[in-house]
């Protein structure tokens, strides 16, 4: 068994009095697709925020436990939140590229944390990597809004790669998308694999069933069930995670 | 329920409601317009707009007005914009949410926006005027005027820095930016038309503010034009208010040249804006 690149540790997270997460513990593995599921609500998407500190911005947001990245606390005080988002990075639900040219969309995050860079080279490893390369390369200076849906959300993730991080969080990448490209992000999903710790929420069960090595089915905060994808949606362990699998509830 | 019938009659009614507010306030400017136009078109030509004052309208103009509005909106600006705005930002992006204390000052910026100008003009008065010892100077208007404008700005802008979508920043936040990166890499150019739309009406209406001014000591006989911003000066709105208030109908229709002349240098004003915000509206969220 590997070990776990990033891994919560008795998490709870509360916003003001209520409690979104309860005592949660788990492992995510380095190049391993993780999907997380579960109904509305039930704290799963709280749980991804609070693994690159994105909940720091909800003023009520409270985090007990530990999130622990290479063995490193990321809420130990001095820990500098900014430094955590450079190695996990973000894809939000919704595509939501920088108002700025394809090409400025992929150098924005390394310039501003200072790194040091060729420009055009980063521009296309970054866009090669998310499967974007071949339809944006005549237009790299064009503004990302003329993009599709499918491509700005690849747009988001190249922008991700760009800063070379270890982990990937995404935040349901497909809930804003048609079918057709759902299927591009499942593959390249697929292909990052090979490379990133990827976290993915999703409402999706086929989804979470196609893409990941790995599932966690949460419900009203808690953690009921986690192991390989292939245990779980076809011999699960508990019957709240069949039912819902099953498409009995939820 | 109303039936169908009725819905459709009330839609009509309140369309025409609508319709007829629109035109009335519309015709009511072109009124105000063409009148001025017809008493004051005659006098603006190209010695109105470079002769200084005189008590004989044959030979009155508006230059040491004209350059006064100038420097003294340039210098407005100046002061206003950057305080206004860094307001505006703290507000918004920095200060705690919850505080109770900053919940009174925003209720006592919007209580500050809507003050009567005079006020303003006594308190630039004391302030500026005489405990600075800034005397009638441009600078102790600008001041002024820049008090007076200052609570708009703040809150024109601070609505159009709430308007950006908390998605921008968190796209910002997730590649490890600070927060500084955050704010003029993406939410100032969003809010950008939104905080020039502020701006503009700010400093329209800065341009055409008299009573402050005429409380601070703007002169309406200026025979030079001022050197530096610790010169005596006047502006347009003194100038025209000046020679409205004088008995000779000529001097009236002087004025109504004024204004047009006014109308002009807002107009110019308005366009400069409309252009920088144009330009920044290209990438649209």
């Amino acid at each position: 068994m590997t070990e776990p690149i990033l891994s919560a540790k008795n998490v709870s997270i509360y916003y003001g009095q209520k409690r979104a997460v309860n005592n949660v513990s788990l492992g995510f593995k380095d190049k391993k697709v993780t999907a997380v599921i579960g109904p509305s609500g039930c704290g799963k998407s709280t749980l991804l925020r609070s693994l690159n500190r994105m909940n720091d911005f909800i003023p009520e947001c409270r985090v007990e436990g530990q999130i622990l990245y290479r063995g490193e606390n990321i809420y130990k005080p001095n820990t500098d939140p900014a430094d955590v988002r450079r190695r996990i990075g973000m894809v939000f639900q919704k595509p939501n590229p920088f108002p700025k040219t394809i090409y400025k969309n992929i150098t924005w995050g390394p310039k501003v944390n200072g790194y040091t860079f060729d420009g055009d080279e980063l521009v296309e490893s970054a866009l090669r990597k998310a499967a974007l390369w071949d339809e944006v390369k005549d237009r790299l200076h064009d503004s990302a809004f003329a993009l599709s849906g499918g491509q700005q959300q690849r747009l988001c993730i190249a922008r991700t790669i760009a800063m070379s991080p270890e982990v990937i969080l995404m935040d349901e990448p497909c809930s804003a998308l048609d079918p057709k490209a759902t299927l591009r992000i499942e593959e390249l999903i697929g292909e990052l694999r090979e490379n990133y710790c990827i976290i993915t929420v999703t409402h999706n069960m086929q989804q979470a069933g196609r893409i990941s090595d790995e599932t966690a089915f949460f419900y009203n905060g808690s953690l009921i069930e986690f192991g390989e994808t292939e245990k779980i949606f076809t011999n699960p362990d508990n019957k709240q995670t069949e039912d819902y699998i099953t498409g009995r509830f939820g | 329920m109303n039936s169908k019938n009725q819905r459709m009659q009330l839609n009509k009614i309140f369309y025409w409601i609508c319709r007829v507010t629109t035109w009335a306030s519309v015709l009511l400017l072109c009124t105000l317009l063409v009148h001025i136009l017809k008493q004051g078109l005659s006098w603006v030509n190209w010695e109105f707009i470079m002769n200084f004052p005189s008590r004989y309208p044959e030979k009155a103009g508006i230059y040491t007005a004209l350059i006064g509005s100038v420097y003294v909106i340039a210098l407005t600006a100046a002061v206003a914009i950057p305080f206004g705005l860094g307001t505006a930002i703290y507000l918004e992006e920095y200060a705690p949410k919850k505080s109770l204390f900053l919940r009174f000052v925003k209720l006592n910026i919007a209580n500050l926006a809507g003050m009567p100008s005079i006020i303003y003009g006594l308190l630039g008065l004391t302030l500026f005027a005489r405990v600075m010892d800034l005397g009638r100077s441009i600078i102790a208007g600008s001041l002024t005027l820049g008090l007076l404008v200052l609570p708009v700005i703040i809150m024109a802008s601070q609505e159009a820095i709430r308007a950006v979508p908390i998605m921008v920043r968190e796209a910002g936040f997730a590649m490890g930016a600070r927060r500084y990166q955050v704010i003029f890499g993406h939410v100032l150019p969003a809010a950008l038309p939104g905080i020039m739309t502020g701006l503009i009406l700010a400093l329209s209406r800065a341009v055409g503010e008299t009573a402050p001014l005429i409380v601070v000591g703007a002169l309406s006989y200026v025979a030079f034009l001022p050197e530096n911003m610790f010169d005596m000066f006047t502006v347009l709105p003194v100038q025209i208010y000046n020679w409205a208030g004088r008995p000779q109908p000529e001097f009236h229709s002087l004025a109504a040249a004024g204004i047009i002349i006014l109308l002009l240098f807002l107009f110019t004003l308005n366009s400069i804006a409309v252009l920088i915000r144009a330009k920044f509206q290209r990438y649209k969220l």
